[in-house]
């Protein structure tokens, strides 16, 4: 391609490139909190990357955060809505790529991970939007397309049940820490 | 106070969503120094997220594979969509070649001004329904043939421009 038209068609793709790759690991991240082990984390990245890619020259990706995690939120609710999800492979990153080294902390990431999956998708959405991307209750509001007073009731809901379910095992561990600190 | 109740506990997690105003920050931070029940459930609220933040940072991978393996597929399709585009063009300019010769030979100035004029036509349009070329045949059959055809063309272009299939240069 020449002339200013080619050059500003490269210069939109070159700006989208920079702009996925700069937030891609965020949103696999965004992707695999809300996915579970239901789908691909990295399909669902893919597919909306390339659904924006159709569409570049209609965006302005010199601030594209917003865009991408809306989309990817999107695509990834949009596969948990359709018939016969399988689970696929577990994708999330091993022990050894965690910040989380400790043992404790690896059995603790595992069961807030459980207890998260039953979560309804919505639930699981708001909530890593909240916890991860720090956004505001009307930032996720526009991104789930839904009301501040039902993203307030969702993560409500959602952090009261993963508390309910990962009771049985704090208080396990507090007893233990307690007995332990007796010991010494 | 003897108890909490859920106003209160949302209360605490918009006090960590940060979602309170100054005013209403302020208030809660009166109460938390005078109700140590809330106090004791604004430590617990605190202790639960911190655990959800251990999983949320291990949900973040150092991988860089998977973001090559996107980037190679979105450049893939950029590169179908030019292939696509340029083998529209030739097509087009195939079409338009076709056309002329059917059109010379059916007004050809033979001398022949005794033919009979072609009784079916078939209109070719474009994406906004302006016709583009018109197609004239001796007999019905001739025109349905012709217009599945182009539906068949169309058809199979369809797949290849929504991915569903790889274009090969050969069988096009």
């Amino acid at each position: 391609m020449s002339g200013p038209q080619g050059s500003m068609a490269e210069s939109t793709t070159e700006l989208f490139e920079n702009a996925v790759r700069l937030h891609s690991r965020r949103l696999l991240a965004i992707a695999r909190a809300i996915l579970g082990n239901r789908a691909s984390a990295e399909d669902v990245l893919q597919q909306a990357v390339l659904n924006l890619f159709e569409h570049r020259h209609r965006y302005d990706w010199r601030q594209p955060g917003g865009l991408l995690r809306r989309t990817v939120v999107n695509e990834a609710l949009r596969l948990l809505r359709q018939p016969r999800m399988t689970v696929v492979a577990d994708e999330h990153p091993g022990p050894a790529d965690t910040p989380a080294r400790g043992l404790e902390d690896q059995e603790t990431v595992q069961r807030v991970r459980e207890a998260i999956d039953q979560l309804p998708e919505h639930f699981r959405a708001a909530l890593v939007l909240c916890e991860y991307e720090n956004m505001s209750y009307v930032q996720i509001a526009e991104v789930l397309d839904c009301s501040v007073a039902q993203v307030k009731t969702w993560l409500h809901r959602g952090r009261r049940q993963i508390a309910q379910r990962l009771k049985g095992y704090m208080d396990g561990r507090r007893t233990g820490q307690a007995a332990s600190a007796t010991e010494m | 106070m003897s108890s909490l109740v859920e106003m209160d506990i949302e209360l605490l997690e918009q006090y960590l969503d940060d979602e309170l105003s100054e005013v209403e920050r302020q208030a809660l931070r009166q109460r938390l120094e005078s109700e140590p029940l809330l106090a004791a459930e604004l430590e617990q609220l605190e202790s639960q997220r911190s655990q959800r933040q251990l999983w949320l940072s291990s949900l973040e991978s150092d991988d860089g594979n998977a973001v090559r393996r996107v980037m190679a597929q979105v450049r893939g399709r950029y590169h179908m969509q030019r292939v696509v585009r340029a083998l529209k063009l030739v097509t087009a300019a195939a079409a338009c070649m076709v056309l002329g010769a059917v059109l010379s030979q059916v007004l050809g100035g033979d001398g022949e001004s005794t033919q009979q004029p072609a009784v079916y036509q078939v209109a070719l349009t474009d994406g906004s329904g302006q016709v583009v070329a018109v197609q004239r045949f001796d007999s019905l059959e001739q025109a349905q043939e012709f217009s599945e055809e182009v539906r068949r063309y169309q058809e199979r272009r369809q797949r290849v421009l929504g991915g569903e299939v790889m274009l090969v240069a050969e069988q096009f």
